[in-house]
């Protein structure tokens, strides 16, 4: 029982680390930039491939593959920004417009980044074994690669937060989250932390893809479910809310742990059960603002 | 001439943003027929006290009344119904829309009661005369210029009938001549027997045109009276430092 | 004393007016081109039949699809949901009343999708912003797991087996679907409801202060186009023998139905017609032979429509910029037929 439950934990908390870490590459692009990526789960698994290539071709193990990715990631992130989002924010009316557009053109980046690693690598299942021999604790066994996963999110995710909170870039992006207009009038140059904040979120689903990497086989549409799985995160924890999206990515975690355990096929049924009760309930999040 | 009658009342009410006090503990009453003045610094509460007159925000603590009735918990198209108007200090009006259909959805909707397509055009032509903007019915909202966009917001507020109109800096930015036109305009409509709450920061227009005034600091109504006792106020002349009244 | 018996008769006249521009001339218009799309296989080959079937069906799509998103500017993102719930439906009633006529089959279906439709909205539209494009985001893709799942776990047989009704029989109820879906589409735009509408895509806060119960608009306008799209996914099933999971919740249908009606062009009624004719035609074809391919530039071209021409084709070719563009290129060519074509200068 102690055994069954220790499992079921240790694998809540291994995936509750990388959603939160998507969760909160997802939050910093849409409480900051403002723009709602489809196509996040797709930087994951971009991530993920990266430390494919790197590991199959070229022997790199994942955690250097970290330190490689990081600066790719934002890299892409930069260009999508710079092609996509910028002049999208230019041309829009509205807020609420350019939200709207950026949703409908991230999705159709869904279509161009996962079919341009079909028709370049296939669309099969990509693995590679990294750490996969077994450790006990208290009668439950795990690879080991579960356990470097669970520290790895946590450092980056805590490690994040520390630079959000205590350095001047991370409080000058606070910032802007906060309010725009004042933001611009204490000096911070807000159109390039777009595009820094922006990337920066695409660093983070970039790792989170490295790391999942080393535990499972990744494929070109894995990209969809890790998008879904971030959202219902940052609703649950209030949209832009970077705390509430490492709580709530915790939550996520733990909750399909469980479902898996019970009947795996309704993972994706559970996680949209919790979504329409956060929207019924407080749709602001848990941490959300109330009202308006 | 000004009623007796307390149409809109302010009891107590208070928002809070977090920590901070958006608007605290301000009581006011607005009379039948009245133009009640509502000035203040940048920041002292008054778009948000319009806020939670016509619904969009809801008060922390206290109550607004609509002719006794409180209606601190009824949503904004209710509140509108009722007969509570208002215009944008940002201006709201439906850029993608006409002059005539920014005015026509209102008119449609503003009484919740269902009116017939014919009397809606009939009565926007109306109000698109009454504003002076009958020549550019066919012109989008969004290619207007700054008096014909609030000529418009006016019309638009008054196609839903209103008994109480909150305007929100309706004479901001505009030329000493659109002044006059606006403040002008403004007498007509309380001609029409509508009562109304205006924020201005043109106190020409505020003092010419309010019977009374509220003074609001800081989310606190620090002074109320008449135009004469407002403008000799030591309070109200502290806070804004030396500027005429 | 001449006034007294002109005006009754100006007040007729102009009801009758405005009657005809209101309601028969648009019923004609329908009735009519009904006519001709029925009586149209008796003039061409069996695969124009099925091909324009498929288009109608993208028209359907398309339109019903637009004429809740694009004024109110709330994007759905998983049409292919309700979609697949009308192929379920019908295969589901199909089985269980087989003698029951095909129009009373295709109704249940529309409305078993507006069911989901509702509730959708209830839980997403009453809120601003953007949880309802999130939400019908993994919408189509939950309910494949989900049906997927109970056909393994609770029913033990996947898929259904549906009676295949001729490609005529199809065709021609997939045309009085397309006309009739683009006639409400019609009536609505003109209607208060779409002006309600409009309003609120424009601005959602103001409308509300006009007086607009925004909710109640945003759900009654999405739950009726749904209905159109749950038709048409039981309509189109019928040629088809077999159903499953995978083939009612195709996400594919979901970027189509987005690429035609932004191709095509949103503002209009014309323009997702456009855009389901232009690109449902190359559709089957392209996507069949050539799927990551298609799929790839597809999603390249809803990026730079959305970028370049998010006004679509047909708003494109109504703006200013296009008819002074033309009236310039006019001038220019019959100035340049003026000076005679020997005249380099």
């Amino acid at each position: 029982m102690l055994v069954r439950f220790l499992d079921v934990l240790i694998a809540g908390l291994v995936m509750g680390g990388i959603y939160a870490l998507a969760a909160m590459g997802l939050n910093l692009q849409y409480g900051v930039v403002r723009v709602l990526n489809m196509a996040h789960g797709d930087f994951i698994m971009l991530g993920g491939f990266a430390a494919f290539w790197l590991f199959t071709l070229l022997g790199i193990n994942p955690l250097l593959a970290l330190l490689v990715c990081a600066p790719l990631m934002f890299a892409l992130g930069l260009i999508v920004h710079r092609l996509v989002y910028q002049p999208l924010r230019v041309k829009a009316q509205s807020i609420s417009s350019f939200e709207g557009y950026s949703i409908l053109a991230s999705y159709g980046l869904i279509f161009i980044l996962q079919n341009l690693v079909i028709v370049s690598w296939g669309g099969r299942l990509k693995a590679y074994s990294y750490l996969a021999s077994p450790v006990n604790i208290l009668g439950a066994i795990f690879a080991a690669n579960r356990l470097v996963a669970l520290l790895l999110t946590a450092v980056i995710s805590i490690g994040f937060y520390l630079f959000l909170s205590r350095t001047r870039t991370g409080k000058a992006i606070r910032a802007i989250a906060q309010d725009t207009e004042v933001a611009h009038l204490m000096g911070i140059n807000v159109d390039r932390l777009y595009g820094l904040t922006f990337s920066l979120g695409a660093v983070l689903a970039g790792m989170a893809g490295v790391i999942l990497s080393t535990m499972f086989p990744v494929s070109a549409t894995m990209g969809f479910s890790y998008t879904l799985i971030a959202v219902v995160v940052i609703v649950l924890g209030g949209l832009g809310n970077i705390l509430g999206g490492l709580v709530g990515g915790l939550v996520l975690g733990i909750v399909g742990a469980v479902v898996t355990d019970l009947q795996p096929g309704l993972v994706m049924v559970a996680f949209y059960v919790m979504f329409l009760a956060i929207l019924l309930l407080k749709p602001t999040g848990i941490f959300g603002k109330q009202g308006s | 001439m000004a009623g007796s009658v307390k149409i809109l009342e302010g009891d107590h009410v208070t928002r809070m943003f977090g920590g901070l006090s958006a608007v605290s503990d301000v009581s006011f009453s607005l009379f039948q027929g009245e133009i009640l003045g509502l000035i203040g610094p940048n920041g002292a509460g008054k778009t948000t006290l319009f806020n939670l007159i016509s619904g969009a925000t809801s008060a922390t603590k206290g109550a607004i009344l609509f002719r006794g009735n409180e209606i601190t918990r009824m949503s904004i198209a209710r509140r509108c119904h009722l007969g509570i108007a208002r215009t944008f200090q940002t201006g709201r009006l439906f850029p993608s829309m006409t002059v005539n259909d920014n005015v026509l959805v209102a008119s449609l909707f503003g009484k919740g009661d269902g009116k017939r397509d014919a009397d809606a055009r009939q009565e926007t032509l109306e109000l698109l005369d009454f504003v002076g903007l009958s020549d550019k019915a066919d012109h989008l909202a969004k290619g207007l210029t700054l008096a014909a966009q609030r000529r418009l917001e006016i019309a638009r507020a008054l196609a839903t009938h209103p008994a109480v109109l909150l305007l929100d800096e309706v004479l901001a930015g505009l030329t000493p001549i659109e002044v006059a036109q606006g403040v002008e305009l403004i007498g007509r409509i309380r001609a029409r027997g509508i009562s109304i709450l205006m924020v201005e920061h043109i106190m020409k227009a505020v003092m010419g045109l309010s019977d009374r005034i509220v003074v609001l600091h800081h989310g606190e109504k620090i002074a109320e009276g008449s135009p004469v006792e407002i403008a000799s106020s030591k309070t109200v002349q502290d806070i804004y430092l030396g500027e005429t009244l | 004393m001449q006034s007294l018996p002109q005006r009754p008769y100006k007040h007729a006249k102009n009801a009758v007016v405005s009657a005809l521009k209101k309601w028969i001339l648009p019923m004609a218009a329908a009735a009519l081109s009904t006519g001709i799309f029925i009586g149209v296989p008796r003039f061409t080959a069996p695969y124009v039949i099925v091909l324009m079937t498929s288009i109608l069906m993208y028209v359907v799509l398309s339109v019903s699809w637009t004429v809740f998103c694009a004024p109110s500017q709330y994007f759905s993102l998983g049409i292919a949901a309700f979609f697949g719930v009308g192929i379920y439906t019908y295969a589901i009633l199909a089985s269980a009343l087989p003698s029951a006529p095909l129009p009373l089959l295709l109704f249940f279906a529309g409305i078993s999708s507006s069911i989901l439709a509702f509730f959708v909205g209830l839980t997403t539209l009453r809120i601003k912003g953007m949880y309802f494009a999130i939400f019908t985001f993994g919408l189509s893709e939950l309910l494949r797991h989900f049906v997927m799942w109970w056909e393994v776990n609770m029913t033990g047989t996947v898929g259904r087996w549906i009676a295949n009704l001729e490609d005529v029989i199809v065709y021609r109820y997939m045309a009085i679907l397309a006309v009739v879906t683009v006639l409400i589409a019609y009536l609505l735009r003109r209607s208060r409801y779409g002006l309600a509408l409009r309003s609120i895509g424009d601005g959602e806060n103001a409308s509300e202060h006009v007086g607009v119960n925004v909710s109640a608009v945003k759900i009654a306008v999405f739950t009726g186009s749904c209905f159109f799209t749950g038709a048409a996914g039981a309509l189109i099933a019928t040629r088809w023998t077999y159903i499953d999971a995978d083939f009612a919740f195709d996400p594919i249908r979901n970027m189509f139905t987005i690429m035609m009606s932004l191709f095509g062009g949103m503002d209009l009624l014309v323009g997702p017609i456009l855009g389901a004719v232009s690109i449902g035609t190359i559709s089957d074809v392209v996507l069949a032979r050539l799927p990551q391919v298609s799929r790839l530039l597809l999603g390249l071209l809803l990026v730079i429509v959305v970028l370049f021409i998010p006004q679509g084709l047909a708003g494109f070719f109504s703006s200013r910029r296009w008819l002074s563009l033309r009236a310039r290129l006019k001038k220019e060519g019959s100035e340049r037929g003026f000076h005679g074509r020997g005249d380099q200068g």
